[in-house]
């Protein structure tokens, strides 16, 4: 072949060169399980469609149909290059039909190893489109893959094959990829590694030697192309398997360089390409919503997945869940971001609260096509009183006037952050203070008024003498200003039942709960 | 001189925009009395920035110009996003000034502070129980003479009963009595006394 065919003499040439085999290998030894049909379907969806191959070209272009049967729209091409040298000199990789019309699929370089002044480069295209199906006698409406090189060589071939049922998108069909390269004098196995395989993946071995000898295939895979190509200077062979489960896969060929009285070197690669993930059936909470309070976010955020039937995560699941309430115990409303696009199959629900305070609660997520699911049941309190109290100012019970002042933060313990100050003058009595040394318990309660009462307890000396228990309660209505709002704020104060003010409107100041 | 009430004034903060989360502050002081003769300041407390609690206790305060049994005085404050709020209160029991010129059984001296969708501050809380001058009762029992009441002391100066001074939209000082003392020749002040003071202010 010359440097480089022009399309529309290459049109005529496909019908007398481009026949579905190269140079047959007449040192080869007995195969194994050598394939009949051009298809071989396979235990999962993928199987091989068509396959075609070549040796014994040169110039700065690799050329070969699928004739006389084109691919089948939406399948994956793979397709391989050998040639003699020593660098990647294939800048591209395009289709067109044999009588030129442009087809324009991408072609990605997945694996490339040399040695020994031999190359081998595969690449793989999914979900190849924009060709007519079916067979094409004449050749002119044939597939043709073809690389350019930006240099001209001395001998090469093509090994091309496309198979139904891979992954159509690149990125995720693709699998895990090794290559290697070695040589030898005696029976040599040539072993590109091990890689792991998802169940149903299709895994595909290419390999080419400088010597043309006999080659065994790969245990359990099955050649391409009617088997090893080779004409006086290369051989080759590629083979393929689909796997039933996942796990490992390391296709080992043997290259009986003990016929050649020089030393061979061999190149190996295999790869890996997946099936599309099954479809997405249903929906699971695969981050139950949590018990909280009225108001508060849900925290973590509720995940809900797109799963198969295996209960497998479907990542290529992109469409939309709708959360809502399901069990509504308390008239409760659902607020935040309820209709949420998956992410690898998983939307996430992070700003979701309720209002209202209720036992079993439950969330159901919805989407297009896919059975709904049901949350666990969840509960949500009452809200949180705020945690927080100060305040300060004066009351009149009975025992006389007391002033007071306080500030305490129930987020600290126990025994919490805090002080108390209070003191009372009745008539000629002398004055008593009570000055808290320790706060060990703080709850809270609504106030009748609005807003929010704080209890502290704790020890607390009086007039500097033996400590005593106390239990102290702060009620902020929610307004600044002793007279303002719905009523005057409370404190009140017992010092182990000698000392009681009762809970008792404020005369002046302020008690202030916040969060 | 500088008096003591500038001295006190000066804690309150100065009107400006006020919002909640805004800086709190407070004082209260039990005595104070600066004369050529005596300087004292009983019982002062100050709120730290930020808020929380501070008090202090005086058992008894004895000077030629006032006795005291017993003071206490307070000073709290917080803030957050809803409101900012301060209060003082300095309480004191069985209070002398001048050697019975003035008496009360109790002085309250109380103020409050806030704001949150207003600012606004009150003196509610402060008072005198059986509040005496010259050995006269002055009202009966709980008694709070309207905002700075003045009366003459020949031969004295004069005090200010229930003196307040308001700063800005939200801070407030009390004074429940505040003597002038003046020559009597001259009329030149030489020297105050202030019994119960309470500040507090909320913004900046």
């Amino acid at each position: 072949m010359s440097k480089r065919t022009t399309l529309p003499v290459l049109a005529g040439l496909l019908a007398a060169t481009l026949v579905p085999a190269g140079c047959r290998d007449a040192l080869s030894p007995e195969r194994r399980g050598r394939p009949a049909a051009a298809s071989v379907a396979a235990a999962s969806g993928i199987a091989l469609d068509q396959q075609n191959g070549a040796l014994g070209e040169r110039g700065t272009a690799l050329i070969k149909g699928f004739n006389p049967t084109n691919p089948r729209l939406g399948s994956t091409i793979i397709a391989t290059f050998y040639w003699l040298g020593s660098t990647n000199i294939i800048p591209t990789v395009f289709d067109h039909l044999a009588d030129g019309t442009p087809v324009g699929n991408g072609y990605h370089l997945v694996t490339y190893v040399t040695a020994d002044d031999i190359a081998m480069a595969t690449f793989v295209a999914t979900n190849v489109q924009n060709f007519p199906e079916g067979t094409f006698p004449s050749g002119e409406k044939i597939l043709v893959v073809e690389a350019t090189f930006s240099a001209e060589i001395a001998d090469g071939g093509i090994l091309i094959s496309s198979y139904t049922g891979v992954d159509a998108v690149f990125d995720r069909a693709l699998g895990a990829q090794a290559v290697a390269s070695g040589s030898g004098s005696t029976a040599t196995i040539a072993d590109p590694g091990a890689i792991e395989v998802s169940a149903g993946a299709l895994a595909y071995g290419a390999t080419m030697a400088n010597r043309v000898v006999g080659i065994t295939s790969p245990a359990n895979f099955t050649p391409l192309n009617n088997g090893a190509m080779s004409n006086d200077a290369i051989k080759t062979d590629g083979e393929f398997a689909v796997q039933a489960s996942a796990g490992s896969v390391d296709p080992q060929w043997t290259w009986f360089f003990d016929q050649d009285p020089r030393v061979g070197t061999w190149l190996a690669t295999v790869l890996a390409l997946n099936p599309p993930p099954p479809p997405a059936t249903h929906l699971v909470f695969t981050v139950q919503p949590s018990n909280t309070t009225a108001g508060s976010t849900i925290s973590p955020a509720v995940q809900v997945a797109a799963q198969d039937d295996a209960g497998v995560t479907v990542t290529s699941f992109a469409g939309s869940i709708t959360i809502a309430l399901g069990t509504n115990p308390a008239g409760g409303t659902l607020s935040g971001t309820k209709i949420v696009t998956a992410v690898n199959g998983v939307a996430t629900f992070s700003t979701l609260s309720i209002d209202r305070a209720g036992n079993g609660y439950t969330l159901v997520a919805t989407a297009t096509g896919l059975t709904g699911a049901t949350s666990a049941p969840f509960n949500i309190a009452a809200p949180q009183a705020r945690v927080d109290v100060s305040g300060g100012g004066r009351i009149d019970p009975a025992i006389g006037k007391t002033t007071f002042g306080f500030d305490v933060d129930s987020r600290s313990g126990p025994p919490f952050q805090g002080d108390m100050q209070v003191v009372y003058h009745g008539g000629t009595s002398p004055m008593t203070r009570i000055h808290s040394v320790l706060i060990d318990g703080v709850t809270s309660s609504p106030d009748p008024r609005g807003g929010v009462c704080i209890t502290w307890t704790g020890s607390a000396r009086v007039n500097n003498g033996d400590q005593r228990r106390f239990t102290a309660t702060a009620c902020d209505n929610g307004q600044p200003g002793s007279s303002h709002g719905a009523g005057p704020d409370r404190f009140g104060i017992s010092v182990d039942g000698s000392v009681n003010t009762g809970l008792t409107d404020l005369k002046g100041g302020n008690a202030q709960a916040r969060q | 001189m500088k008096s003591l009430t500038k001295l006190v004034v000066a804690l309150s903060l100065v009107a400006g925009a006020l919002h909640a989360q805004t800086p709190v502050s407070g004082q209260a002081l039990g005595a104070a009395v600066r004369t050529p003769a005596t300087t004292i300041q009983s019982g002062q407390v100050t709120l730290p920035f930020g808020g929380g609690l501070v008090a202090a206790d005086v058992d008894a305060l004895s000077a030629p110009e006032i006795r005291v049994d017993a003071l206490t005085t307070m000073t709290s404050g917080a803030m957050d996003m809803q409101a900012s709020t301060a209060q003082s209160t300095a309480h004191l029991a069985n209070v002398n000034v001048l050697n019975g010129l003035i008496t009360a059984e109790t002085v309250i001296a109380a103020t409050s502070s806030w704001v949150s969708s207003a600012a606004g501050w009150n003196a509610e809380g402060s008072s005198f129980t059986n509040l005496t001058m010259n050995g006269v009762p002055l009202g009966s029992g709980d008694y709070l003479p309207a905002p700075n009441t003045r009366v003459n002391l020949p031969g004295v100066g004069y005090v200010v009963l229930n003196e307040q001074i308001a700063s800005g939209a939200a801070g407030i000082t009390v004074n429940m009595i505040h003597v002038v003392l003046q020559n009597a020749l001259t009329g030149l002040t030489t020297g105050e006394i202030i019994v119960a003071s309470a500040s507090s202010s909320v913004g900046n």
